[in-house]
């Protein structure tokens, strides 16, 4: 019961929980000219969806303090005398203060800022007679937006956290379910009898392999009917690929199961060993083409990368079993190789 | 006082009964060092090393001179693709961008034609699609421009733009994800910790033995929180002072004493809380499935992967009855903006209050399932 509730919940609370939507940037200016021109200027930020303006700053001190406290994410300081400067063409320089303790928010507040004052500059230059500079340079950029045009989060995020929600509970619940015997001596039964080590493992690995694919169906149902999304892909390629991934992540949970000898480690461990790589190391937050370091690597050795492409591919790419093959492959052997490691890590007697 | 020094005895059993655990021991240490260091290498947030595949189609001098405009730490060196192996080159996700520079583009360019360059965005990577076709873009105009050998524009520019980023001047990820990485090992373990050692001790039975022995509940649940408690800020501590600051050389604006006093704070709630759940769970699988939920949402919702601000409303207020929220706010004022007491009193009133209906709500659960 918990089993399916959980992960159901998490979908709504991941689904639109997480966004990368930067919007509603909490903005504020500091006015120091107040003429016609300094305030059409802070109005173009007023006006775009992209910011939301706070009360207007006292001074510099207001501006530092509201930035520190968090408060305030962009700040503006228009200088004295910018109206006149502007109209005798002189070339007034305005301040943007933006907050880069969050760097991905900063970066993308930055862009906007430059974006909208860009903007306002190419007005003003227009509406005063002079060219619009940014019209110099004779070559075209056809920017197009595969897969996502209207650039919601919600479409890469949740193929993504069905990928995540997939490998956390599975692999904690099938190491718990041997750990457990463990702890209540249950598993005595498996040292004295002459039940093989692989016949052991897949029996504890198929009730949770059965649990997590009733949870994908689940979850998938969720994505399409509460969420909106469309199986732009192969449904059947996709269902292939949550079975691989579900066997898979259960077999990681085996493979933990082996090394721990109570119930919190499996657990805790488990839960820390597999939501580093599916979070950070698979593609969900991060592509995994940009990795640095060993940590592309980490990622491919486990399932999560592979199937957060099957999963995004079958969501939003709508990619078939044909271009899905080597993720599915993937997916296939990285199952079996983890069943195999238990079963070699897996002692006939208890230390 | 009886109560105190009860607690403390006990306690120093809970800590001795932890260290017999070396897997235990061993993933406190991994979740503070490895964890926190892998993190922040690995996965950015910003445009870093992003994979751009490029089809030239032209072959001329301006589209290798584009090709190797695209330059470190921010982008890989460009792939070259054929197009009928950009799909490909999308589906598996090895390209995040694609240029398509078209036959002739150099000729057309020269004769002043204005040629259309195709950038195609793979718009499901949704953290660096947009600012990544932002970057390529300018440094395409700007390859164009010196090729063309544009004479720079002399009329002064309307107005200028001081653009200064306060706090993380180059939008470095990886301090911002060390630190919350921290954050969220803090979380996960105080609940498991705590948690589990209550159920630990239901499943074997020795919760009865404290039972008969002459002690309060308080007293046993007060033990668990100061023993696990400790353990965590002791460990979160020597990551913030030696892992963050000195290994990564991060640097932390902030008070660390600071820092550890909030830490303190958010442990009486989160420990709470994990005593909590383990009241409600009856064994240690149900426990998981219980409080796996509760810490993921957490620690995903509350501020330190995506900003708070850009969720529902609704869950932005639900958000804030999680002690996590507020201690996100706090540890980012503190650690990343140079915030003294002044600045973040508030959060810590909000911790300090919500850590106190936990503990309330704890004690209360935590007495009626010693009694039952």
């Amino acid at each position: 019961m918990f089993a399916v509730l959980g992960p159901v919940l998490l979908m709504v609370a991941f689904g639109y929980g997480i966004s990368f939507d930067v919007e509603n940037v909490a903005f504020a200016a500091l006015d120091q000219d107040q003429t016609a021109e300094s305030r059409a200027f802070v109005e173009e930020f007023r006006g775009s969806r992209y910011f939301a303006e706070q009360p207007e700053l006292v001074d510099l001190a207001d501006l530092d303090r509201q930035l520190q406290a968090g408060a305030i994410k962009v700040g503006l300081v228009v200088p004295p005398d910018f109206g006149r400067d502007l109209r005798a063409g002189r070339s007034p320089e305005i301040g943007v203060w933006i907050d880069g303790a969050m760097p991905f928010r900063g970066e993308t507040a930055r862009s906007y800022a430059i974006g909208i004052a860009q903007g306002f500059g190419g007005r003003s230059a227009r509406e005063a007679g002079l060219d619009d500079r940014s019209a110099a340079v004779p070559v075209s950029i056809e920017t197009r937006y595969r897969y996502n045009q209207e650039f919601e989060s919600v479409r890469a995020m949740v193929p993504g956290v069905l990928m995540l929600l997939l490998v956390i509970v599975p692999a904690m619940l099938t190491a718990l379910a041997v750990v457990r015997e463990k702890e209540t001596g249950g598993i005595i039964n498996f040292y004295v009898t002459p039940t093989r080590r692989l016949e052991f493992l897949v029996g504890k690995q198929l009730p949770y392999v059965g649990v997590a694919f009733v949870s994908f169906v689940l979850l998938t149902l969720m994505a399409v009917f509460l969420f909106g999304l469309e199986i732009r892909g192969n449904l059947p390629t996709l269902a292939l690929g949550a079975l691989l991934y579900v066997f898979g992540t259960t077999a990681v949970g085996l493979v933990f199961s082996t090394f721990v000898n109570s119930q919190v480690a499996a657990m805790f461990g488990t839960a820390i060993a597999t939501t580093i790589p599916a979070i950070n190391f698979s593609g969900f937050m991060v592509p995994v083409s940009s990795l640095e370091g060993a940590t592309p690597w980490i990622g491919r050795l486990f399932p999560s990368a592979w199937f957060q492409i099957v999963s995004v591919g079958s969501f939003a790419k709508g990619s078939g079993p044909g271009e899905l093959m080597l993720p599915l492959l993937a997916l296939a052997g990285l199952a079996l190789a983890f069943l195999f490691l238990a079963a070699l890590l897996l002692r006939k007697r208890a230390v | 006082m009886r109560t105190l020094s009860a607690a403390f005895w006990l306690g120093l059993k809970e800590i001795a009964s932890l260290l017999r655990d070396p897997v235990l021991l061993f993933l406190i240490v991994y979740s503070f060092s490895i964890a926190v260091v892998s993190v922040a290498r690995g996965a950015r947030m910003e445009v870093n090393n992003a994979a751009v595949g490029i089809v030239d189609e032209d072959g001329s001098s301006l589209s290798r001179a584009i090709a190797a405009a695209l330059l470190e730490p921010r982008f890989q060196p460009p792939i070259p693709l054929q197009l009928d192996e950009v799909d490909e080159a999308f589906t598996l996700a090895r390209s995040t961008f694609v240029l398509d520079v078209p036959p002739d583009f150099e000729r057309d360019i020269l004769a002043g034609h204005t040629p259309d360059l195709g950038l195609a965005v793979d718009a499901t990577a949704i953290a660096q699609a947009g600012s990544g076709a932002g970057y390529i873009s300018q440094i395409v105009q700007q390859e164009v421009a010196t090729f063309l050998s544009l004479a720079p524009d002399t009329t002064p520019p309307a107005f200028t733009l001081a653009v200064r980023t306060a706090f993380n001047p180059n939008l470095d990820s990886q301090s911002f994800n060390a630190v919350m990485q921290m954050v969220n090992s803090v979380s996960i373990l105080s609940i498991i910790l705590t948690g589990a050692a209550v159920i630990r001790e239901r499943e074997h039975g020795t919760l009865e033995h404290l039972l008969v022995m002459p002690l309060r509940p308080l007293e046993v649940m007060l033990a668990k929180i100061w023993a696990n408690g400790l353990i965590v800020l002791a460990a979160a501590t020597f990551c913030l002072t030696m892992v963050i600051r000195w290994f990564m050389a991060v640097p932390i604006a902030g008070s660390t004493g600071l820092f550890v006093a909030g830490t303190a704070l958010y442990l009486l709630a989160v420990t709470s809380l994990g005593i909590m759940l383990a009241t409600i769970a009856r064994t240690m699988p149900q426990f998981g499935l219980l409080a796996i939920p509760v810490f993921v949402v957490m620690n995903l919702l509350s501020g330190s992967s995506t900003p708070l601000d850009a969720m529902p409303p609704i869950l932005q207020w639900l958000m804030q009855a999680s002690p996590s929220t507020h201690f996100v706010s706090f540890a980012q004022g503190v650690l990343y903006r140079g915030a003294g007491f002044e600045i973040v009193w508030p959060q810590m009133l909000a911790i300090l209050a919500l850590g106190g209906v936990f503990f309330a709500i704890a004690l209360r659960r935590f007495r009626t399932a010693l009694f039952a």
